[in-house]
């Protein structure tokens, strides 16, 4: 077993500091040894994960995003204030979006907090 | 820009024939007592435009160091391009080549004027994003699947942090939007979205009918393209790059600018 490292950062659940949690993405997942399509697709996958996390956050509530390194996985843990108490809707287009970004995407509301938890290899699968 | 370029041998048709010419006179004429409305009107249009995408490519050139890829300013010239045969007037009695010459070159100077560094991205950023934008491709070639960032790093021997740097500038500026939609060059194939079957898997789990469809087709044709193959075809952006003819940066930005064109669309604020 790899040892993993963490970050975390807790930022103000407001779509001007998506910004910085996608800057933190791409110079963690650099370190993870991430291809430059995986880690496009990854910084988009946050985006919308932070959006999704923004439109149903608290107003004046937190954003906590968690990136666990091993390896060359990257696992993000994206937590929110939920006012409507219900997990990101799987129907949806953005979910459709985050499925194929990323190799594993998860969400759940427990004591009404929204997690979305995403899951990606730093390498193509197909590569050599 | 010196706009020298109307001499009598204008640089796209130089290696024209007698017969080239008398075609491209014919194919103008015809066009001009076509209505607007005619369903002749886009076949004939597209032969005219593409006799001269050499020209589009000729002006796009000048523009090389400026640190935008040739492709994009070949596409922005050939809106200038399809403009000009909207707009000729057979009557007028000048050349095609001299009437659309200013028209392309004025789309090209568009492009980087008003869309293309609107946020004023310094020069030395521009180059580095070049730099990497042209070493992706080249290691993506080699190695077949895209580099990453210390492989970047290493091969242009900078720093990761420069290389981060310039992947994040890459995404500070706001790319055109090419709306001319259906009049996109090389949309000539059904447009992805409508050859698409309702029974296309994914699609039928999304709230694709009511919603998403119409967003879709209001994109621009090339954006919308890639957005189907990157999330219902699930090619990933290096793959996307070859199809479109693009850089891996490019397909980048056009995902992330219409997602973010979605978004907002959609509701989901942020």
């Amino acid at each position: 077993m790899e040892s993993a490292s963490e970050v975390v950062l807790t930022v103000p659940a407001e779509s001007s500091f998506v910004g910085l949690v996608r800057t933190a993405t791409s110079a963690i997942c650099a370190q993870a040894d991430f291809t430059v399509d995986r880690l496009d697709d990854l910084r988009l996958a946050i985006d919308e994960a932070c959006a999704l996390a923004i439109a149903d956050a608290r107003p004046g509530s937190d954003l906590q995003v968690a990136w666990t390194v091993t390896g060359q996985q990257v696992a993000i843990e994206v937590v929110s204030e939920s006012s409507s108490g219900r997990p990101v809707a799987t129907n949806t287009f953005a979910w459709t979006v985050l499925t194929a970004l990323v190799d594993e995407v998860v969400t759940s509301v427990t004591q009404g907090r929204l997690h979305i938890g995403m899951r990606a290899h730093g390498i193509e699968s197909v590569a050599l | 820009m010196t706009g020298t370029d109307g001499k009598s041998s204008s640089p796209g048709s130089r290696g024209w024939t007698q017969e080239d010419r008398k075609r491209e006179h014919a194919l103008l004429a015809r066009l001009a007592q076509l209505d607007d409305d005619d369903p002749a009107r886009g076949a004939l249009r597209d032969e005219i435009v593409t006799m001269h995408l050499p020209l589009v490519h000729h002006l796009a050139r000048r523009f090389r160091d400026r640190g935008e890829p040739h492709d994009d300013l070949v596409q922005v010239g050939t809106i200038g391009l399809i403009k000009s045969v909207d707009r000729f007037d057979t009557e007028r009695g000048v050349e095609f080549s001299t009437y659309a010459t200013p028209t392309i070159l004025g789309e090209i100077k568009r492009h980087f004027r008003d869309k293309g560094w609107s946020v004023r991205v310094p020069r030395r950023l521009q180059e580095l994003r070049m730099t990497i934008s042209r070493a992706t491709s080249e290691l993506s070639q080699s190695q077949g699947r895209s580099p990453t960032v210390k492989e970047l790093a290493a091969h242009l021997r900078m720093s990761e942090e420069e290389v981060l740097e310039g992947l994040e500038s890459a995404q500070a500026y706001s790319t055109l939007s090419l709306d001319a939609s259906g009049s996109d060059p090389d949309a000539d194939a059904p447009a992805l979205v409508d050859s698409l079957g309702d029974h296309d898997s994914g699609l039928e789990t999304v709230e694709y009918r009511e919603t998403l469809r119409p967003l879709l087709a209001s994109l621009p044709e090339r954006e919308r393209q890639i957005i189907m193959l990157r999330f219902f075809h699930n090619k990933t952006q290096s793959d996307i790059a070859d199809e479109v003819g693009v850089s891996q940066m490019h397909v980048s930005r056009l995902l992330a600018k219409s997602l973010g064109t979605l978004r907002n669309a959609m509701g989901v604020d942020a």
